[in-house]
């Protein structure tokens, strides 16, 4: 019990210093504190990885009804993620989180952690992570409110058209179109660790 | 009277006495002009004297009777166009002949009438804004003559009737239609306009929407056209001969319309002689005809233009992607380059070399070479079969003609990268086999690319013959150095000393070089070295070739021609008879498929197998033997054995050829964007797109997909971030 209290007030803390860290808006020192930060955060981490229990833990705790703090804490989880000094993350550490935060903020969410499980071989990068967010309140599920000149990244690019395709065969097959693909996302669910 | 005037001036009387005369001497003096008028009409004017009638005209006005004159002149002539009228309506002969002569009647007594009254025609009647005389008797003809019912329209039916049987080939009085439509011009255009040229103009539409009706049924394109071209030249003609000049932009319009512009999809599309048959056949005169009749109407060119274009595309597309075709590259390309010399041809002679047609050709060409993403590689292939066949007696001029006309394709081409790399191998090889038709002409085709591409694209190239020069050099100087003095009898080498990055990538397979071959290899590196330090020398046996001396069984001695590889094979025989595969193999360590072909060339082609092969086959495979073949014969001192090699680009090479044009290609994308965002500071993903294609075009175009990708690396590596506010900006860190 006092572990764990431990645990989920050092998660806080590191929350908060981040906040600070990014609110400094001194972009030479925000970079040198945050890789500062990130390597306590590696060091504490070594013994066993908790990452992603802390951030369950942290979420109730924070008013993330606000958009902007919400923005700052999907920002956070991208960062506390980082491993060994990397600047992306592995992709199924990303869709751990991903499944975590954006749960029920994002229609399409089993969707997408089906497809970057099966079509994603290499790290998520931050711009790949941040942008998810701004397509996540934009698009509709029909997929409407996606612009294909928007400069969205090659990953939701192709997660776009990946969804037009398998609504297409949807479309073909008719009536089984609806259990397929929701059978296909659910299975996706299974095989994560977690 | 006036003498009296000028005695008396204030004397009431003289004013008197002429008020007094004033009635009787107007009715008489009137009277005298009506009948020389009456007289004029009649033809017997000789016994008038003009002097007398002018006097009488002019005192009329004088006397303020100008009104009554005038009135009088406006009843009399009118009642002879009266008479006129009537004499031209129950004319018995040609009623044309009849209205001609009446009119050149009336416009002759007009003239002297108005002779007459000329003084009239000065002062009364600008004065009271009155029709000038003459004018006076046009308009006059024109109401009681031209617009009379009876007269006009059978006047316009004979104008017209005489025109159709001129259209129907007959030969019609030229003249009078001329004098007729002279008089109607000459009362006025709108008269002209109104009475004739409306009517001729509809009843023409309707003629030639009849005709062409019926031609197109039964004519081709060609003779369709023709007959066309021809009605119409007859029409400016027929204007020219006897109609107003203005009816000729007219009457052409209609005939292009009922002809030309209602029927040329017909035309164009018809089947066996519409345009496409035409090119096909290089009817040049046809496609100029129409290309001219065409050019009348609106977008009557742009019709033939995109017909052709599509046609090309279509013709083209079937080309390129004929499995038939991709088998012989020089051919392949020899088509397209007749293709685009016969079209041309066609554009130059029959479209007036109108710069439309030569950018729609453009395009066509610019479309269908890329289709095939082998085009860069059949083009470079097609460059190396010129540079090399030269030597078959074709001039320096002749070569560089043909390489002037595959710049135009290479021009057309999207990957101008894709063709460096496959320029290069393909230079590489002529070069170290040393089989280029003249230096002059390499130099030529490169010059021509820098002049396409720029220094960049060509820098690689022209170290390449650097190296050979300088290669040469280095050799003079081994043979010339102590280490290369006593080498009377060992084997000579020559060495080509190729620098690292400007030549294409090998992958280095060293073999084992025979041991007289070593001591010399040893002596050159060390004169090598020596000179140049801190230098690291690879041998690239895979691209040599030796000349070997060897006596076979009758004693007969032969010089060989062989690669690096058949030598160190042949060279093994000098010790044993028999070797097998494995032997040679292992003694050699030669790369298994090399091998095979080496020996393939060696045992398996008559007159060239110095080998022979146990068991005897087409095929080598690894449990075969192979002894000396001392029976072997040829009429030739000089035996020359080919390797058989594979010249176009197999599957997997072609793959790893696409990988490394592809993997070269992210840095120049890189660097473009960067080009541009260094420029801009902040900018749009678009807009980025645009920049960057249009920096690469010369060279490649970028797929935008790609560029995404590389902006996305640039994101992560910190070149460049998004816009805090706008997620679509993309801003330069520096």
């Amino acid at each position: 019990m006092e572990c764990l209290r431990s645990n989920c007030s050092d998660i806080f803390d590191v929350f908060y210093k981040y906040c600070d860290i990014i609110s400094e808006r001194n972009p030479s020192n925000m970079k040198e504190s945050l890789s500062l930060l990130l390597r306590s955060i590696d060091e504490r981490r070594r013994a066993r990885d908790t990452t992603l229990g802390d951030i369950v833990r942290l979420m109730p705790c924070l008013n993330l009804s606000d958009d902007s703090q919400f923005n700052c804490f999907y920002d956070f989880v991208f960062f506390i993620c980082r491993e060994n000094g990397q600047k992306s993350i592995a992709v199924h550490r990303a869709l751990s989180a991903w499944k975590i935060v954006l749960h029920g903020r994002f229609r399409l969410l089993d969707q997408w952690c089906d497809f970057v499980q099966k079509h994603q071989k290499h790290n998520i990068s931050e711009d790949t992570w941040q942008q998810l967010l701004a397509f996540s309140r934009c698009v509709r599920e029909d997929l409407g409110g996606y612009d294909p000149k928007g400069a969205w990244p090659v990953l939701i690019d192709d997660f776009v058209e990946h969804m037009h395709r398998t609504i297409e065969i949807a479309g073909c097959s008719e009536n089984k179109s609806m259990c397929c693909s929701i059978s296909n996302t659910f299975s996706g669910l299974n095989l994560l660790p977690g | 009277m006036s003498g009296q005037s000028k005695k008396k001036p204030f004397k009431i009387e003289a004013y008197k006495h002429r008020v007094e005369v004033d009635p009787k001497y107007a009715d008489r003096t009137w009277a005298v002009i009506e009948h020389a008028i009456n007289e004029i009409y009649n033809h017997n004017a000789s016994g008038l004297s003009f002097e007398e009638l002018y006097r009488n005209a002019y005192n009329m006005v004088l006397y303020k009777f100008g009104e009554r004159q005038y009135n009088g002149l406006v009843s009399t002539v009118t009642r002879h166009l009266r008479d006129m009228g009537k004499a031209i309506e129950s004319a018995q002969g040609s009623f044309l002949d009849e209205l001609n002569r009446k009119w050149s009647d009336h416009t002759k007594s007009m003239q002297m009438i108005r002779d007459v009254l000329m003084y009239m025609d000065r002062t009364y009647i600008p004065t009271n804004h009155k029709t000038p005389v003459y004018e006076l008797g046009l308009n006059l003809w024109r109401d009681h003559i031209i617009h009379s019912a009876k007269i006009q329209t059978r006047l316009v039916d004979m104008l017209l009737e005489q025109i159709h049987r001129e259209r129907m080939g007959e030969v019609i009085n030229r003249g009078l239609m001329r004098s007729v439509t002279k008089m109607l011009t000459e009362l006025g255009s709108s008269v002209y306009q109104e009475v004739f040229e409306k009517s001729f103009l509809d009843v023409s539409a309707s003629f030639y929407s009849g005709e062409s009706q019926q031609y197109i049924e039964v004519y081709n394109c060609s003779n369709y056209l023709r007959m066309a071209e021809k009605r119409i030249n007859e029409e400016v003609e027929r204007v020219s001969h006897y109609l107003d000049s203005k009816t000729e932009p007219k009457i052409t319009a209609v005939v292009e319309k009922e002809l030309v512009e209602t029927h040329m999809h017909r035309l164009v599309h018809m089947e066996n002689s519409g345009l496409i048959p035409m090119l096909v056949g290089n009817m040049y005169e046809d496609l100029n005809c129409m290309y001219n009749l065409f050019k009348r109407v609106p977008s009557g060119l742009n019709l033939i233009k995109d017909v052709m274009a599509s046609h090309l595309k279509e013709t083209g597309k079937q080309l390129v992607t004929d499995p038939d075709r991709l088998k012989d590259p020089v051919d392949f390309i020899q088509r397209l380059l007749d293709m685009r010399e016969k079209y041309n041809e066609i554009i130059t002679k029959s479209f007036h070399n109108d710069k439309a047609f030569q950018n729609a050709l453009n395009a066509s060409f610019e479309y269908f070479i890329n289709i095939n993403n082998r085009s860069p590689e059949f083009i470079s292939l097609f460059v190396d079969d010129a540079l090399r066949k030269g030597v078959k007696g074709a001039s320096d001029d002749d070569v560089d003609q043909v390489l002037d006309r595959v710049l135009v394709l290479f021009r057309y081409l999207q990957e101008k990268d894709v063709f460096e790399k496959y320029y290069k191998q393909h230079l590489a090889k002529r070069l170290l086999s040393a089989k280029s038709v003249s230096e002059e002409a390499e130099r030529g085709m490169i010059l021509k690319l820098k002049t396409e591409c720029g220094y960049q694209f060509t820098s690689k190239l022209e170290g390449m013959f650097n190296d050979i020069k300088t290669s040469q050099d280095t050799m003079l100087g081994f043979y010339n150095s102590p280490y290369g003095n006593d080498m009377a009898d060992m084997p000579a080498i020559t060495v080509q000393i190729l620098t690292t990055g400007s030549w294409p990538t090998q992958n280095i397979n060293t073999c084992i070089l025979p041991a007289e071959i070593v001591i010399v290899c040893e002596k050159f590196k060390a004169y090598y070295l020596g000179t140049h330090n801190g230098r690291r020398l690879t041998w690239q046996t895979n691209m040599g070739h030796a000349d070997l001396k060897a006596t076979f069984g009758k004693g007969q001695k032969h010089e060989l021609n062989v690669s690096t590889y058949q030598m160190c094979v042949l060279m093994l025989f000098n010790s044993a008879d028999r070797l097998t595969y494995r032997e040679i193999e292992q003694a050699t360590d030669i790369p298994g498929p090399d091998l095979k072909r080496c020996l393939q060339s060696l045992a398996c082609v008559r007159g060239k197998n110095v080998l022979r092969k146990e068991p005897m086959s087409r095929d080598i495979s690894e449990d075969d033997a192979f002894l000396f073949n001392d029976k072997f014969t040829s009429k030739l001192v000089k035996v020359k054995i080919g390797t058989v090699v594979a010249q176009k680009e197999t599957e997997p090479e072609k793959m790893e050829t696409r990988q490394r044009v592809e993997e070269d290609r992210k840095p120049q994308i890189e660097a473009a964007i960067v080009r541009v965002m260094k420029s801009r500071r902040v900018l749009d993903h678009n807009s980025i797109v645009t920049e960057v294609t249009n920096q690469l075009q010369a060279r490649f175009l970028p797929n935008p997909v790609v560029i995404k990708k590389r902006i996305e690396s640039l994101i992560e590596r910190e070149f460049l971030e998004r816009d805090k506010a706008d997620r679509r900006l993309y801003r330069y860190m520096a």
